[in-house]
């Protein structure tokens, strides 16, 4: 844009006033949520029995799926970079942003025709006496689920950046395939990979619909602190709202961490040779 | 060892069509912007794709027959990874590694070479390109020059069978530029094998070639001693690639330099 | 986009902007929230009621009673309430949210297996033996049902522990009943406690289990005009509706159990 149509006329304050309404749409809410919460309240609400359970079972049941998509995605992403250009892999490039739109409804019901008892696997895991629906894995399931995208896109894009005759040049001194991947491409992308990871975890954390769905909602098994405060809700409106704003609180600082990495990417992590 | 090379790719517009033999010796390649230099170094490499003909490398003594790195006709085409190739590639781009001696570290690691050696290669490559005092330096905190150093320190260290320099020694600057010829020559010289030397700088050329390659639109239009193409330049960029440097080192060599 | 296709979508969003306008038609629109359970009938009810009052357009909303209480305190426009928890009506009632609740139907728990199981459990006493359960959650009114039962175990001859067993294979608490329904006749579930009318109201027969009569709790149905609400007229009408005739023939058929005509 040219800085002459941003800076004078009726159409430039058109443009910035628009501008200005979306961010207020976007940020009233939370600021609602924050202003309305007294830290005494915020205090009264986090010793409901609710929250300590929910907490818990989040921060443990996103971890293990952080853990899954990490060790599962960066292979995976690896591939993408090296060769998501063309043919089948171009095809799964798309198809790994699925979860991305679609509606966590959809996931849900996917995820129990899948993995319920009476789904595709289901039926073969219960006839060796596993059902994994309505348990916690249940709830890591529908949490790789959600938020796998988000950390295999990322990591491709941070592995997509790496001047490619690092590449070269670390295949030329020796390197195979998996020392490339491990002893290479990670370190130089690791910047890239850790916003990933973030963005992952943040998803996971917030996973609400499809584990709602597809996992329950039992305290201390299932019930992770989005649906804590969605079954809060129905009973103790302050105890929502403690909850609400310690998610929001995670959710500001994985932010600002993402920020920090993906500025520190620029400087310490993707160095381009210089031509 | 012998390098013997007879190679045809496409590069974009360029047509890549270059046949010479290298023996365990210094040869320059020279040339204007895009007449293939860096593609004929990928294509050495493995890194070029569509890449035919026929690369091998023939032991000095025939005991054993020669390994083949490229043969299109025979559908043979060794990965990078199994050429053990040193290169230096343009801009000189840095490993993962927090210091120096570390990047050192996960090259030679990379390269297969044992723990219990590693120490005393990366103090040998410390020693040859004078990094010494740089050696606990973050890599990012170097100049060019000094990157271009490691680069070479990390091509040499891993003793490769065969050592490609693209620009290695453009980014030093001038003072220190003799130098850092010197310890190429003195490192290149303790494992002879060959070398191919892109550069734009005659005086490099005359200093550390002993052969001279001249690549113009995709084909090698000369070859010779560097003193021979100076004298006889087959082309106008050789001409002036080369002005002024046969008279100096006619002089040169009557003052006696071997 | 073309010139004329910008205005064309402008124009649309200006449509869609009018059309969230269209229905504050005052005495032509009733909006009544009812408890999951009464969903079929209270639709049939409207019907019959919209065919009684030409005009008058009647919106069901059914959900949880415990999430219409939530609503309905947060400020959400509805006209009448109808619950299946006397608890969540009379705590509205005594913020003065609603009107004084009158009972207009009553009903009882029923162990609803999942579909092909194998009787293999054949009397109550057993539920504790199945692997995974489904039950309503503790503030839902089917949910708040289903401990009192089992609170009231102990003391009908069941084990002193049955309650906690079969708390311990509950997998899955539900917003409202129906969607323990759902849990049940998707099998991720063994069994499900629901009421008997949900059974009924389903397409699919499942098998079920009676709850003794001894652990039934009482569950009643109270009904009320919202305070404030933008039809208090049609909504009187649409509660004497309930009240009479109209409503006592479908309750009676949906499987609910009647007050005493005339009764509070």
């Amino acid at each position: 844009m040219s800085s002459r149509a941003a800076a004078g006329g009726w159409s430039g304050r058109l443009l910035a006033a628009l501008g200005l309404a979306l961010l207020g749409w976007l940020l009233l809410p939370l600021a609602a949520l924050v202003l309305s919460t007294s830290p005494s309240e915020l205090l009264e609400g986090l010793r409901s029995p609710l929250v300590w359970p929910a907490l818990r079972l989040s921060l443990w049941t996103a971890s293990v799926a952080l853990l899954c998509i990490v060790v599962l995605g960066t292979p995976l992403a690896w591939i993408l970079a090296q060769r998501g250009g063309a043919g089948p892999w171009r095809l799964a490039e798309t198809l790994v942003q699925l979860p991305v739109v679609v509606p966590p409804s959809v996931a849900g019901i996917a995820l129990l025709l899948a993995f319920g008892r009476q789904g595709l696997l289901g039926a073969a895991l219960a006839s060796v006496g596993v059902s994994v629906s309505l348990s916690t894995p249940a709830v890591v399931i529908a949490e790789v689920f959600v938020a796998a995208p988000f950390y295999v896109l990322g990591a491709a894009a941070a592995f997509r950046a790496l001047d490619p005759d690092v590449v070269l040049l670390a295949r030329s001194l020796g390197a195979g395939s998996a020392s490339l991947l491990l002893r290479v491409a990670i370190p130089l992308a690791a910047p890239g990979l850790a916003a990933g990871a973030a963005l992952a975890w943040a998803r996971a954390l917030g996973e609400f619909g499809a584990t709602l769905m597809f996992a329950g909602n039992i305290s201390g098994r299932t019930q992770t602190l989005p649906l804590a405060i969605y079954s809060a809700l129905d009973r103790d409106l302050g105890a929502a709202r403690a909850l609400a704003v310690v998610l929001c609180a995670f959710a500001l600082g994985l932010l600002l961490a993402v920020r920090w990495l993906q500025r520190s990417g620029v400087v310490a992590g993707v160095v381009r040779s210089s031509r | 060892m012998t390098l013997q090379v007879a190679l045809q790719a496409r590069v974009g517009a360029l047509a890549l069509d270059v046949a010479f033999e290298a023996e365990d010796a210094i040869v320059a390649v020279v040339g204007p912007n895009g007449a293939g230099k860096s593609s004929l170094l990928r294509a050495l490499l493995g890194g070029l794709p569509g890449a035919e003909g026929r690369i091998a490398l023939a032991p000095s003594e025939g005991a054993a027959g020669p390994e083949i790195w490229l043969d299109s006709a025979a559908g043979i085409d060794r990965l990078p990874e199994q050429r053990r190739v040193g290169w230096v590639p343009q801009g000189a781009p840095l490993l993962p590694g927090r210091s120096v001696r570390a990047q050192l570290a996960v090259a030679l690691g990379l390269a297969g070479v044992p723990a219990g050696e590693r120490a005393a290669r990366i103090a040998e490559a410390l020693e040859a390109f004078s990094l010494h005092a740089l050696a606990d330096r973050a890599p990012a905190t170097l100049s060019g020059g000094e990157r271009q150093r490691l680069a070479l320190a990390r091509a040499f260290a891993v003793q490769p069978q065969v050592l490609l320099l693209d620009e290695a020694l453009s980014a030093i600057d001038s003072a220190a530029r003799a130098e850092v010829r010197e310890r190429v020559r003195d490192a290149w010289q303790r494992r002879p094998r060959p070398l191919l030397l892109v550069s734009h700088d005659w005086t490099e050329v005359a200093a550390l070639a002993s052969e001279v390659l001249v690549l113009e639109g995709g084909q090698a239009v000369q070859r010779g001693a560097p003193l021979d193409v100076a004298t006889a330049p087959a082309t106008a960029f050789v001409a002036a690639l080369t002005a002024g440097h046969a008279e100096a080192e006619r002089a040169t060599n009557r003052t006696g330099r071997g | 986009m073309s010139r004329r296709g910008r205005w064309a979508w402008l124009g649309l969003a200006l449509l869609s902007l009018l059309g969230c306008q269209r229905h504050d038609d005052a005495e032509r629109e009733l909006t009544v929230f009812a408890a999951a359970s009464l969903r079929e009938v209270f639709e049939d009810l409207a019907a019959a009621f919209e065919a009684e009052h030409p005009g008058v357009h009647v919106v069901v909303h059914s959900a949880g009673t415990q999430q219409l209480r939530r609503q309905i305190e947060l400020g959400a426009p509805a006209d009448v309430l109808a619950g299946a928890s006397e608890r969540h009506l009379d705590a509205l009632h005594a913020a003065g949210r609603i009107e004084a609740p009158r009972t207009f139907a009553s009903n009882a728990l029923v162990v609803v297996l999942a579909p092909g199981s194998k009787p293999a459990m054949a009397t109550f006493s057993q539920l504790p033996t199945l692997a995974r359960l489904a039950i309503g959650g503790p503030d839902v009114p089917v949910g708040r049902y289903t401990r009192a039962m089992l609170d009231a175990a102990a003391g009908a001859g069941l084990p002193d522990d049955f309650g906690t067993r079969v708390l311990a294979r509950v997998v899955a608490e539900e917003a409202d009943v129906r969607r323990v329904l759902t849990r049940v006749r998707l099998g991720e579930v063994d069994a499900g406690v629901v009421y008997r009318t949900d059974v009924a109201a389903a397409r699919d027969a499942l098998p079920t289990l009676a709850v003794p009569d001894a652990l039934q709790p009482a569950i009643r149905y109270p009904i009320a005009r919202v305070t404030g609400g933008s039809s208090p007229a049609l909504a009187q009408a649409f509660i004497e509706t309930v009240l009479g005739e109209p409503g006592r023939s479908r309750l009676h058929r949906a499987g609910f159990a009647l007050p005493p005509e005339g009764a509070r």
